[in-house]
């Protein structure tokens, strides 16, 4: 969830703490699989050279480095040096070779070649406009190539019974966002967002994580 | 907990947009008021949507055709 305007935008809501980091760790390993879902339906396949944006930790780029394979390619970039530096001592870790992170803004930056997929994973929410960084970014795309993103929303948040506590923090969380200007509700922003940027327009899926017990990602 | 987690990364902008109050929040052990919440078992918890959003750009011949 790292920003790709990392730390030029002081207002980042959720901040590049070392904490934020951590956490979004281990909110990639809940994700992952939704993740994975969304990529496979999009279309990321073996062999392909995709541009992840707002890389963070790096984790979305691990995974389309696995879809991809070795016969592929991986370019995560992202604002935040902490970030950049992060993830590619994930990547040395990993033994990971065909994955590359570079810091900048992806929608602003140059490449030596196109990608057939550009992918992000809770980058939208965080851009004054949407549509435009999705511009920047449709520019780095060979002809018949991949735009994939996914972000959030809490609309749909509630519990049965009510869980008081659970749902106060949502409304917390819901309103911080809300009056920050980077509101998670992404849902009704999707597609305007896109053909907004001049797109096709887009396909939009809804995955909710509905749960019952405490360590679920749904609490 | 994640929200827990997002609570902590939050706290600052919490403070700042005059959200909620730092003793009203009470991050040092809300984790685990929200755990003793939900160890019954008894709650549905409907938690945050996924939203997956894609397309691809047309190819030269295709004039600009959704190819979805």
């Amino acid at each position: 969830m790292t920003d790709p305007s990392g730390e030029s935008n002081p207002a980042y809501v959720l901040g590049h703490s070392r904490h934020e980091l951590d956490r979004l760790r281990v909110q990639a390993r809940l994700l992952e699989p939704v993740t994975r879902h969304f990529f496979r339906e999009a279309g990321i396949q073996p062999g392909m050279r995709v541009l992840d944006v707002g890389s963070g930790a790096g984790e979305v780029a691990f995974l389309a480095a696995e879809l991809v394979g070795a016969n592929g390619s991986v370019v995560g970039c992202d604002r935040s040096p902490i970030a950049v530096a992060t993830a590619t001592q994930a990547a040395e870790q990993r033994r990971t070779s065909h994955v590359d992170f570079r810091e900048g803004d992806p929608a602003e930056m140059a490449f030596d070649e196109p990608f057939d997929a550009v992918v992000g994973r809770y980058v939208l929410p965080f851009q004054p406009d949407p549509s435009t960084i999705l511009r920047g970014l449709a520019r780095h795309l060979k002809p018949g190539g991949l735009m994939v993103f996914q972000e959030p929303d809490w609309t749909f948040v509630r519990s049965f019974p009510p869980a008081t506590l659970n749902d106060q923090v949502c409304e917390w969380l819901t309103t911080t966002t809300e009056l920050s200007g980077q509101s998670w509700n992404f849902l009704e922003q999707a597609y305007p967002a896109f053909v907004g940027a001049d797109l096709p327009a887009p396909t939009v899926q809804l995955q909710t994580f509905v749960g019952g017990q405490p360590n679920t990602e749904s609490g | 907990m994640a929200v827990a987690d997002i609570m902590e990364s939050l706290q600052p902008a919490i403070q700042r947009l005059k959200v909620a109050k730092a003793e009203e929040v009470g991050i040092d052990t809300l984790r685990e008021r929200l755990l003793q919440e939900n160890a019954s078992g008894q709650h549905v918890l409907v938690g945050r949507s996924e939203v997956g959003i894609w397309t691809s750009v047309p190819k030269p011949a295709e004039n600009g055709s959704d190819q979805d």
